[in-house]
Formats: C-alpha cells, sequence, structure tokens
C-alpha cells in the first residue's frame, strides 16, 4: 500500500469513528436545557411558514389563535397577564416540548403571534409535522398528524373541560373530532397549480356568529295556554357554551299585549358558574351547578301564556361574558321567533 | 518517509476526531459543569404535608364559635364579657378557624372587625388569610382594615395597600392614620402633624426594603412556625396539579406576597418531575426577585431541563444571583431563541460586565430575532444610557412593530436599574 493509500484509509477510518461519537455523544453533555436541531434551519416563528404558506397564513392571521396573547378581552381577564399561568396557553411553547395531550409550556418570544403555526407543527428534534412526507419543501415535512389529534387540541382546551366533553358524545365515538368541525377539510392550491387537501385554520366558534347557529335548535311552539322555548344541542361536539365559565347562551321571551311589547324575560341560562357563585343559574338548578348543555340533550321551558296577550317573540343570544346586555357587541342575537296568539 | 507519514496521519486524525465530536456551533463559552438535577416526585410529599393541618376537635369548634360570636359582635354582649370572650380568642392558637371565614363575611362590618382582631392576635400565620382577603375585598375601608392587620403581623406587604389607600380620597385619612403608626412602631420619627409626602415617603421606603429583602422591619415580629406554615404553603403548591386556574392564581397572589417565608417551599417543589409544578414555583421566586436570593443555588441545576431552562434562567437573573452568570453566559449563543432571549435579560439585570460585548453583537445583528435584539437593548440600558439601545427600544415603541406591552413593561423597570 502505498502512502497516499495508507493516509486515506487512517482519515477514513478515523473520521468515521469520530462521527459516530459525534451521533452517540448527541455534543456537549453539559449543553442539557438548550436544544439541538438536526435540520439547518430551527422554526420558531409563523413568519417563516408565511415565505410558502402565505394563504394558510393570512388565514391564521387574525384568528383567535393568532391573537390569542393580544386579545383585549384575555389581557382583562388576565390583568394583562400578570396572572402567568395564562400564558401557558394564550402564548404556548411548542405542544412537542411537553408532549401532546400533556400541559403547555409558556414561552417569551414572539408575543404577536400567540397560538402559533410552530406550536402544533413542530414535531421532535425540530422536524415540521405535516399530513404529507416533503423532503423536497424546505421545511421537509414529515408526515405525522399528532398534531391534528383531539389530544393536541386537549393540552390547552380541556382547561375547561372542552374535550372530556367530546368524549363523553357521541361524536368521539363516530370519528367526528375537534378538526372536523373548527378545521374543516379544504382543497389547497399548490404553486404549480395542483390541488391538494389541506385544512382551514380560522378555528371558528365562539366568535363565529354561522357555528354558533348551527350549535343550537332554538324552538318556540304554543302548547295549549303555554308556549314552550327549547334549546337542543345538535351540532357542538360538546357542551353548548363550552370552555371559559362566562360563556353564556340565553332563552328569552316577551309577550306582546295591545299596548305594546313587554320586557323580555329570561326563561333559561345555560352557562357554568364560577366556582364561588353564590346563587344558582336558574331557578330549579342548585349552587354550582352546570347548566351548559350537553350534545344532544334538550332543555324545555314552559311559560303560561297572559291573557291578554296577543302574540310572543323570544330570542336566543350568545354572550361572551353574562354581565353584558343586549345591545353589546359581546351578545350575538343567533335566532328569533314571533308567534301570534289570536 | 513513515515517520513522516505517522506525524500528519495523526494530526490529521486528531483534528477530524475534534471536528466530529464537537456539538455544532455555540460561540458562547460553555461555563462550568451544571450540577446534578434530580427531580422526582414531590406531589405526593406535599399532599401528605398538606393533610397534617390542624384542625380544632369539635369541643374547640363549639368554644371557638362562640368566642368569635362574640368577639365579632354577632351576637349582643356586655362589655365586660365581650372583652374577655376577645382576648380568649385572641389567645387561642386556632382562632384562624373562625378568624379566617370572618375575613369573607357577607356583612362588612364583620370583615373589619375580622381583620382588626387578626392583626391583634399576634399570629403570624393569619398572613396568609389576610393577603387572600385582600385579593378579593372590594369595600375600601375594609382593605384599609386588612393591610393594617397584615403589618401588624410583620407582613410589609401591608404598607403598599396602606399606600395605596393613602392615594385614595375615600379612605386617605384612615389609611394615614394607621400608616403613622405602623411607621412610629418601627421606629420611624415623625413630626408632630406630618404632612402625606412625610409619611408617604418613609413608607415606600419600607416598601421597597420589603421587596429587595422580604424579611419584616416590625421589631419583634414572629414568623410563623413550621408545622403551621408548611401544611397551607404545600396546599398553594398542589394547585398546578388540578385543572382550574383560580386557585392557582390564590397560590401565586399569597405566596408573591408572603416575602422570604415562602422561599424554602418553593425551592422544595421545583424538583417535583411534572414540568407544570415546577413552573409556577419558579414564576413566583421571578416575581419575587432579590427578595429570593437563597433560591439561586436549589434554581441553579433546572438549567439542565429542557422543559425548565428558561424560566431558570429568568428566576436566577431576577433574584441577582450574579455567583451564577458563568452558568448563564453559554445561553447567549443557545440554538433556541427563548433560552437566548432569556439570558440577555437575565445578565442585563446582573449587569454582566463580561457579556456586554455579545449585548452589543446581538442588538446589531439584524438577523437575529426581534425578542433577543430588544432584550439585548433592554440589557445594554440596565448599564445606564446607552444610545443605540434606547434608540432601538424608542423605535420599536414608535413603529409598533413590537409587543406593546412587554416592551413598555421592560423601558418601566430601567429607572430602577439605574440605582
Amino acid at each position: 500500500m502505498n502512502f497516499a493509500a495508507r493516509f486515506g484509509l487512517v482519515v477514513a477510518v478515523l473520521g468515521g469513528v469520530g462521527t459516530v461519537l459525534a451521533v452517540l455523544g448527541g455534543g456537549d453533555p453539559n449543553a442539557a436545557g438548550g436544544t439541538s436541531n438536526p435540520q439547518s434551519v430551527r422554526w420558531e416563528s409563523s413568519a417563516q411558514c408565511k415565505q410558502c404558506h402565505e394563504d394558510v397564513y393570512a388565514e391564521w392571521y387574525g384568528s383567535h389563535h393568532q391573537i390569542s396573547f393580544t386579545n383585549p378581552e384575555v389581557r382583562q381577564t388576565s390583568d394583562d397577564f400578570r396572572k402567568e399561568e395564562c400564558m401557558d396557553c394564550h402564548l404556548p411553547r411548542p405542544l412537542v416540548v411537553t408532549g401532546f395531550g400533556k400541559r403547555t409550556l409558556p414561552r417569551r418570544t414572539h408575543f404577536d403571534e400567540g397560538v402559533s403555526c410552530i406550536t402544533c407543527h413542530l414535531g421532535p428534534n425540530g422536524t415540521i409535522l405535516g399530513r404529507t412526507s416533503r423532503p423536497d419543501a424546505p421545511c421537509k415535512p414529515v408526515a405525522d398528524t399528532t398534531f391534528l389529534a383531539v389530544d393536541a387540541c386537549a393540552s390547552c382546551h380541556n382547561q375547561h373541560g372542552t374535550t372530556d366533553q367530546w368524549r363523553e358524545s357521541r361524536y368521539a365515538a363516530q370519528g367526528t373530532d375537534c378538526a372536523s368541525c373548527h378545521m374543516p377539510a379544504i382543497d389547497r392550491k399548490r404553486s404549480d397549480g395542483s390541488i391538494r387537501p389541506g385544512r382551514k385554520h380560522v378555528y371558528e366558534g365562539a366568535h363565529d356568529k354561522a357555528s354558533l347557529q348551527k350549535a343550537g335548535a332554538f324552538t318556540f311552539v304554543r302548547d295549549g295556554a303555554d308556549v314552550v322555548l327549547g334549546l337542543k344541542n345538535v351540532g357542538a361536539g360538546h357542551h353548548f357554551p363550552t370552555e371559559e365559565r362566562h360563556r353564556a347562551v340565553d332563552m328569552v321571551y316577551r309577550f306582546v299585549t295591545a299596548s305594546g311589547p313587554g320586557e323580555w324575560t329570561r326563561a333559561w341560562r345555560f352557562r357554568n358558574p364560577y366556582r364561588d357563585e353564590p346563587t344558582p343559574i336558574n331557578p330549579g338548578n342548585a349552587v354550582g351547578e352546570n347548566a351548559q348543555l350537553p350534545a344532544d340533550a334538550e332543555k324545555q321551558v314552559r311559560v303560561p301564556i297572559p291573557a291578554d296577550a296577543i302574540a310572543v317573540e323570544a330570542r336566543l343570544w350568545y354572550r361572551l361574558t353574562p354581565f353584558v346586555l343586549d345591545d353589546d357587541p359581546r351578545s350575538t342575537l343567533l335566532h328569533e321567533h314571533r308567534l301570534e296568539l289570536r | 518517509m513513515t515517520r513522516r507519514f505517522h506525524a500528519v496521519a495523526a494530526m490529521l486524525a486528531a483534528a477530524t476526531f475534534a471536528a466530529c465530536s464537537k456539538a455544532p456551533p455555540p460561540a458562547a463559552p460553555q461555563g462550568p459543569t451544571l450540577p446534578p438535577l434530580q427531580l422526582r416526585a414531590v406531589l405526593p410529599e406535599f399532599h401528605a404535608l398538606a393533610a397534617t393541618r390542624r384542625q380544632p376537635s369539635p369541643t374547640e369548634q363549639n368554644e371557638l364559635r362562640e368566642l368569635g360570636d362574640i368577639a365579632l359582635q354577632l351576637v349582643e354582649a356586655d362589655v365586660r364579657l365581650a372583652t374577655r370572650a376577645e382576648r380568649s380568642l385572641l389567645e387561642h392558637p386556632q382562632a384562624a378557624f373562625v378568624l379566617e371565614p370572618a375575613l369573607t363575611h357577607e356583612q362588612v362590618a364583620v370583615r373589619r372587625r375580622a381583620a382588626w382582631l387578626c392583626g391583634r392576635s399576634q399570629q403570624p400565620i393569619l398572613q396568609l388569610a389576610l393577603l387572600l382577603a385582600l385579593k378579593y375585598e372590594k369595600d375600601p375601608e375594609t382593605v384599609v382594615w386588612l393591610a393594617d392587620a397584615l403589618q401588624a403581623l410583620g407582613n410589609d406587604a401591608g404598607l403598599a395597600w396602606l399606600d395605596a389607600a393613602i392615594g385614595d380620597a375615600r379612605t386617605a385619612e384612615h389609611a394615614g392614620q394607621l400608616a403613622i403608626a405602623a411607621l412610629q412602631a418601627r421606629g420611624v420619627a415623625l413630626p408632630e402633624s406630618p404632612t402625606w409626602e412625610q409619611v408617604r415617603t418613609p413608607l415606600q421606603k419600607l416598601v421597597a426594603d420589603w421587596r429587595e429583602n422580604g424579611t419584616p422591619s416590625l421589631p419583634g415580629a414572629k414568623a410563623p412556625t413550621t408545622a403551621e406554615l408548611e401544611p397551607r404553603l404545600a396546599a398553594h403548591l398542589v394547585t398546578p396539579e388540578g385543572w382550574q386556574l383560580r386557585p392557582v392564581d390564590e397560590a401565586r397572589h399569597v405566596l408573591r406576597n408572603l416575602g422570604v417565608l415562602g422561599v424554602p417551599m418553593m425551592c422544595r417543589m421545583i424538583v417535583d418531575e411534572r414540568h407544570h409544578l415546577r413552573t409556577m414555583p419558579l414564576e413566583v421566586l421571578a416575581n419575587l426577585g432579590h427578595a429570593a436570593r437563597s433560591a439561586a443555588d436549589p434554581v441553579l441545576p433546572l438549567l439542565g431541563d429542557t422543559a425548565s431552562c428558561a424560566d431558570a434562567i429568568r428566576v436566577l437573573g431576577e433574584i441577582g444571583a450574579t455567583q451564577h452568570t458563568a452558568y448563564l453566559r453559554r445561553y447567549l449563543a443557545d440554538q433556541d431563541s427563548e433560552l437566548r432571549r432569556a439570558a440577555v435579560i437575565a445578565l442585563g439585570l446582573l449587569k454582566d460586565e463580561a457579556s456586554r460585548a455579545v449585548f452589543e453583537q446581538r442588538l446589531a445583528d439584524t438577523k437575529e430575532t426581534a425578542d433577543v435584539r430588544v432584550g439585548a437593548a433592554f440589557a445594554l440600558r440596565c448599564f445606564g444610557d446607552h444610545a443605540a439601545a434606547e434608540a432601538f427600544l424608542a423605535e420599536r415603541a414608535q413603529q409598533k412593530d413590537y409587543h406593546v406591552g412587554v416592551l413598555k413593561m421592560l423601558r418601566e423597570r430601567l429607572p430602577a436599574m439605574a440605582k
């Protein structure tokens, strides 16, 4: 063997040994707490995703996920996030850090991104998770739909029991999951004009009138000397309303006489009370009893018709907080009916 | 020839080996070896500890209720009986059994009297109940009574509430009188008819000292016994295990206003194997600032924990752990911007001269994330005036291209850093 051959062999063997040691050793053992990333790019911000996924970014931007840290309602409730425990979900580190389905940790970067692309799509070792593997794409997504599973949403949305409510409903058994309604399937166009299946990233829910209207079937009929107001949870795979305890749905009515309409009266409020609320949500509820309407459940309230009534009107309101009146922007009129009684 | 071959081969081999076995980039110093971290299940231990809180026996409960009804003036009694009942209640080691619920009684007069009795009880464990009552009390006058009781038990957070009440026209007179008495009890000399400023200036100085040290300024103030304190703190520290946020919020409020008293228990909880149980005490330690400086060594190993590292860096900066700057510097070049940001802010708060050049680099690096650049500008401003850093922060404020609230909070801290 000549010099060049022997030299090459030694370098190759030692280089190989060095590489194996580097891989097995994982670098500096004292650098724990810092993070390693086999990819050349570190994915930290939704702005990085925007370059290729402008349409998805545009949907997400302005959604309640994106504004989860900047939303004035949340900032007020969390005392401008002095209640730091609120940050765990309103400014979360990627779900993968603690594991999908487990509680999230707060971050203190990218404050305007709230629940960002990275929150759900970052995978182990800095990879990006997608529905298909695309080694040719800049982010080299790895096929893994863990981020679409109910467990991923549960990391935050079970704080108020929403995913547990879903698990107890028929929707869980039939496989209708969070994404089915809140991230419906849509077709997306690639830059080459081809179509790929995707999901809508607007997360319509409590802030979307159409979604709210689909959740509850509001009925209003005359039955002899009474009118019967009814609400059935026909469209939500969890309680209606769900999530925070201040979300409320009100069934209200008023009778109209020859002298004009009377005052609106609340027939029933659907809401989970605060822990220390001293009075029940409705007459007939116990103190502290949850009066939200479970999936497929129905509630009817019977109201006697006064002798002088000529008509009766009924409305269904969704309120972001129970302390607001009808003319407040935090109240949304979902349905209204009128029955002529004469 | 053979010797030359071996020499060249050995050099190349060493270089190849070194290049292959080294971790990628970090240009920052690696720093000393971290102490080992041993996470374990602290939760069951804390649940057991919380369960040891002693409840009065049924006989004692009856006795306490009777004394309480008279002392709280819920029932009528002649002066002599009332005085004896009041004294007996205040001397009873389980007085909290009736005083604590009375702090949230529906009648405002009962709440005020309960606060007053707490202040006279000389039972420092009642600080915790007073703090919780202060969190929810809406009646301004009752807030004054609660604050006064708190300071009387040696918790100078009460002085901050008194100071705030002096600033409120509805309570200024009463709060002022109580503040004068509180200052005199602490040996502060005041003129016979002091001005508001003459009262508030020493009051605010005591509050600042409390925030810095977390120890009472009241001569002879007693600390609660371990047997009293630990079960209650344990009950607060297990709350992140549940899903309800309010108990966590209450725990945070109490621990943040308890000075040094809660620090040892928080240092025990931060090694729990569940990450969400570590987070809350770490955040509270950061909120406590220098008063929690004794947590520096217990927190240090958490730098080796991926889930807690950013929080640990933050804590070490906030509590003034200057002895650990060498451990923190390595994160200035971490791949994770979360850790880089935490490190620049922490080392800025610690006024770490050795990191100053790195702060300059980070601020000037247009490829660096906005979070780290803002952090670097803040860090440079912690040393004093810095034109480029101030200009960068001012530009962010003007252009509103960085989170307004976070930027405002950082800038508001700068005057205190200049001192």
